[in-house]
């Protein structure tokens, strides 16, 4: 049986949307795919507050899922960090067991990242895609808040926009998805708004190997 | 003449003279979560600081009690405690009273403890009004009750309450295809309702932390005048009006120069404009047009001209229609009685 | 033995003096040196801060008297000033002390020992200010210790008693007081008053200790708490609780030697249960009546008995099932309604049944009856009917498991 958890760390307001997008479409492909997939908000770090941390999570597995009321994923196999300080000051490799994969927002090399990964030993890869350039945010790196996108949106239950990932989820739905062969490319592209930064991130995004050991 | 009132001693707390010469002991610490840029906790920062330490805090349901204090991780270094949605005005009453009898009696020991209970808007201006009342009635009773006003239900994802400015998008009013002004009602006049209605209140101020000096000086005078006084501050909430966090400041000040926001104190019932309301009203500054405050926040990105317009004539009419310029709105008769030409 | 008892008594008596239940628990707040006290009027709990507000204005007691706005702040107010160590009092009745009941809901979870005063009403609508118990039984699963009198000088003992176990630092719950509306709040009954000295000897001074909200002791009360902590705070409370019915039998020991008054069995009062074939149970004042049939009964030769439960929470459930083993059928009176619950009974016959079901002893037949809503008199034949249902019941003949009792034709 093969199951598979997906942890994404995002900051409230400002990122909220793009890690929603994340598991949201993620687990929409498994389902289509014909697996049993759940994607839900951590419930209290909700409602999310500009720039604190906040966690969205997808399971897919081949059965039917036992752990659906589990508030949050115990050992996640994929961790994705949607904002590239969030590297630092949380234990996000929490329970991942080995052989996981980190996948960050930064333009920074995974090399240099691989620093403030907190037990990396754990690791089969670390992947730095640079999302904010892909989706032509450039000038993200100087100012967080302007990536405000959607403010209103918290709890997702009057989203401003109805898109998937029309920015920088995309970059990171596609490292997630080539990395970790989650689901199939096929069915995941279809729902992305931004195929472009979708596409390039395919090809741009580093990715370092590792031989994972149990800690 | 008899005394009818028994006031107790309060704490001396001569106003600061310069941001340089504050304390520099917190009483407010980490351990919260909030906005970044989130005005409300600087508010909460600013009024412990202004209070010290022989202070009791009660918070009412809100931001400022969720985002500050997580189980095991509370930013309180004074004593504080939570109350109920709509019941900050009986925090402070039955706090100051416990205090009161129990240092007649000598259960404790007999020193002024400042009392404070701070309420949201909602929890304010809407649900607790009632509560506030009736404790700025209680003129035997110490205590400042502060109105954090972020102009929403904040803590519950952005909602509309008495307190939001007309039309402004939020989760309960966001604009449609159909109904572009989802919220129709004109923000409540706190402060001027409370100064009007209480005679026996000998302190009611606004104010806003964009002007920290000022705020926490108001915030000295209330807990240092006697009796039950109320305060009521705007404070730009990034995550409710949609602006970039780093624009709290100057969000705060685009409300108070443009008019929106009037500072001013009641002071043992005298009125006294202050900052820089008073020198708008002195005609030394313009006021700055509402557009420009209103379009830097997401909240108001829906307006069009007419709807500006229509802000902005009612901001006038605040300030050349009002008996008393931003604080009571009754009508002058302006045909009959117009203003000196100067 | 019993010439002891008497001089005991007589010696801690101040007066004895002719009042109604609701004065009966302002003199109570007196003796107790109560702080801090919040008034809004509703019938037919009111006429105690009338007594109160006296007492004040005659300089007999010195307190903290404070009209509110609504319940909802009366409420809030004291749990306040009692979280900064006031000993407090407050009270309400019918849709008042609906009106307060977010603060009803946080005041035992805040560990406030608060004493109040119920003067139980009938809920709106329609408008009434006849007794029902609904009132107060609306808190009865959130840590509200609950207590229905039936005389003032219980009422005066038990606003004591009350004081001593809720402000125990093992317990630190409210403790509310029932008084059926009208037949006690506003009826006059002989009432032993006893003395100060006695009093302070009985009842120490609230000490809220570590829980004290002071500069002296800067501690952050009910911060937020989720599933990470909420549960074992629930549990605390649930062993607080659960210590109450110890720390009672303890007050009520005391009780008697300090001022030379028995209640007997704490929870409940057995009336005439020795040779009883079967027992009517029912809560406050309606055991006037049920006594008065009773002695008409046994007249008759039938050998009927009454329960009168006191303690409604914490429930004697072990007791009480101990005891109603003895019968051969049980028949509850219950002043209120569950429209709804099982077998529609009322809320005392349930409780009753749950207490008999997991009980070891034998298992009488419980019949459900309501009654005298509204107000409406109990009567001896209403009584009789009662007690005619049950003996069918004990003989084994089916009847109905709730009946109305005292409907118009
Ligand atoms: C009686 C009651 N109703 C509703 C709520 C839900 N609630 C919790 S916080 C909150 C918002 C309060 O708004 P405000 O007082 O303006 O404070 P803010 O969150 O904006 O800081 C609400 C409605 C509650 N806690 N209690
Ligand atoms: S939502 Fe507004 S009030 Fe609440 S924490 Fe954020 S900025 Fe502060
Ligand atoms: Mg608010």
């Amino acid at each position: 049986m093969s199951y598979t958890e997906l942890t994404v760390w995002t900051r409230g307001i400002i990122m909220d949307k793009e890690g929603r997008d994340i598991v949201n479409s993620v687990s929409a492909s498994a389902r289509r795919e014909g697996k049993h997939a759940q994607a839900m908000e951590n419930y209290v770090d909700n409602p999310d507050r500009t720039n604190a941390p906040t966690r969205k999570y997808c399971r897919i597995s081949d059965e039917v899922l036992e752990n659906e009321l589990t508030y949050e994923n115990e050992h996640p196999n994929i961790v994705v960090l949607v904002e590239g300080t969030m590297v630092k000051g949380w234990d996000y490799m929490r329970g991942m067991p080995p052989g996981g994969t980190l996948i960050i927002n930064t333009h920074y090399s995974p090399e240099y990242m691989l620093r403030f990964v907190p037990g990396p030993e754990r690791l089969a890869q670390l992947v730095c895609v640079d999302a904010a350039h892909l989706a032509h945010h450039k000038w993200l790196y100087y100012r967080l808040g302007e990536l405000g996108l959607d403010r209103l949106s918290t709890e997702g239950a009057a989203e401003r926009s109805k898109l998937i990932a029309p920015d920088i989820a995309a970059p990171l739905i596609a490292a997630v998805v080539k990395s970790t062969g989650i689901v199939k490319m096929e069915t995941i592209l279809p729902m992305i708004a931004n195929k472009n930064a979708f596409e390039m991130a395919l090809s741009e995004m580093k990715i370092m190997q590792f031989n994972p050991v149990a800690v | 003449m008899a005394t009818y009132i028994q006031i107790d001693p309060t704490q001396k707390l001569e106003p600061f003279k310069s941001v340089k010469k504050l304390p520099l002991e917190e009483y407010f610490t980490s351990g919260h979560r909030t906005c970044q840029g989130c005005e409300s906790a600087l508010v909460m920062k600013m009024m412990a600081k202004a209070a010290g330490p022989r202070s009791i805090i009660l918070g009412s349901t809100g931001c400022m009690y969720v985002a500050n204090t997580t189980y095991y991780s509370t930013s309180w270094v004074v004593p504080w405690m939570h109350t109920q949605l709509g019941s900050s005005g009986s925090a402070a009453l039955g706090t100051s009273a416990a205090l009161k009898v129990l240092m007649r009696k000598g259960k404790i020991k007999n020193e002024p403890i400042n009392v404070i209970a701070f309420c949201g808007d909602g929890g304010g201006a809407d649900m607790g009004v009632g509560a506030i009342s009736a404790t700025l009635t209680h003129a035997e009773y110490n205590s400042l009750i502060l109105m954090y006003d972020n102009e929403s239900y904040a803590n519950t994802d952005i909602q509309l309450s008495g307190s939001t400015p007309w039309g402004a998008n939020t989760t309960f009013s966001s604009p449609g295809k159909m109904k572009r002004i989802m919220h129709r009602r004109w923000k409540k006049n706190m402060a001027g309702m409370m100064a009007a209605g209480h005679p026996e209140c000998k302190y009611v101020a606004t104010i806003c932390m964009s002007y920290g000096l000022h705020g926490m000086n108001s915030i000295r005078k209330a807990l240092a005048i006697g009796g039950p006084t109320f305060i009521h501050s705007l404070d730009p909430c990034p995550k409710g009006w949609d602006y970039d966090p780093y624009l709290s400041h100057e969000m705060g000040e685009l409300a108070v120069n443009s008019g929106v926001w009037p500072l001013y104190e009641v002071e043992n019932g005298v009125l006294r404009l202050t900052g820089r309301t008073e020198q708008i009203a002195a005609g030394k500054i313009r006021r700055v047009p509402v557009r420009d405050y209103l379009l830097k926040q997401g909240r108001f990105a829906h307006f069009t001209n007419d709807d500006i317009d229509y802000f902005q004539s009612k901001v006038d009419d605040m300030w050349e229609k009002w008996l008393i310029p931003g604080v009571i709105p009754f009508r002058k008769d302006v045909e009959a009685d117009p203003p000196p030409a100067n | 033995m019993a010439t002891a008892t008497y001089v005991e008594e007589q010696r801690s008596i101040d007066k004895t003096a002719l009042i109604t239940g609701s004065e009966a628990i302002a003199v109570a707040c007196k003796l107790a040196d109560v702080d801090v006290i919040t008034a809004y009027p509703i019938r037919p709990y009111d006429t105690v801060m009338q007594y109160i507000c006296k007492l004040v204005a005659n300089g007999e007691m010195d307190c903290e008297y404070i009209v509110a706005e609504g319940e909802h702040s009366q409420f809030e107010i004291v749990k306040h000033a009692c979280a900064c160590g006031a000993r407090v009092f407050c009270g309400s009745s019918g849709v008042g002390w609906m009106y307060a009941m977010e603060a009803l809901t946080v005041t035992p979870a805040l560990r406030i020992p608060m004493v109040a005063m119920v003067g139980n009403r009938a809920l709106d609508d329609p408008g009434a200010f006849g007794v029902e118990h609904n009132d107060a039984l609306a808190v009865r699963d959130l840590g509200w210790q609950l207590v229905w009198v039936d005389n003032a000088q219980e009422a005066l003992d038990t606003a004591l008693i009350a004081y001593r176990v809720s402000e125990d630092r093992r317990i630190f719950l409210p403790c509310a007081i029932s008084c059926d509306g009208a037949f006690l709040t506003h009826s006059q009954a002989l009432v032993k008053i006893p003395s100060q000295e006695k009093v302070n000897q009985f009842l120490p001074r609230y000490n809220r200790a570590d829980l004290l909200l002071h500069p002296d002791n800067p501690i952050t009360v009910a911060p937020q708490g989720n599933e990470d902590w909420v549960m074992e705070i629930r549990r605390q409370n649930y062993a607080a609780m659960e210590r109450s019915s110890l720390v009672l039998k303890e007050a009520y020991a005391d009780f008697d030697r300090i001022f030379g008054r028995s209640y007997g069995n704490p929870f409940f009062e057995e009336y005439e249960t020795d040779d009883a074939d079967i027992v009517l149970m029912g809560m406050g004042t309606l055991s006037t009546p049920v006594k008065v049939a009773i002695r008409q009964m046994r007249k008759e030769g039938k050998r009927v008995g009454f329960v009168r439960m006191r303690w409604f929470r914490p429930f004697a459930a072990a007791e009480l099932a101990k005891s109603l083993g003895r019968f051969q059928a049980v028949g509850v009176i219950d002043r209120d309604y569950s429209f709804g619950s099982p077998y529609m009974s009322g809320v005392l016959t349930t409780e009753v049944r749950t207490a008999l079901y997991s009980a070891a002893g034998p298992k009488p037949p419980v019949l459900g009856f309501i009654a005298g809503l509204g107000g409406r008199e109990v009567t001896v034949p209403d009584v009789q009917r009662v007690a005619d249902s049950v003996y069918q019941a004990a003989d084994g003949k089916s009847q109905p498991l709730t009946q109305w009792i005292g409907l118009r034709e």
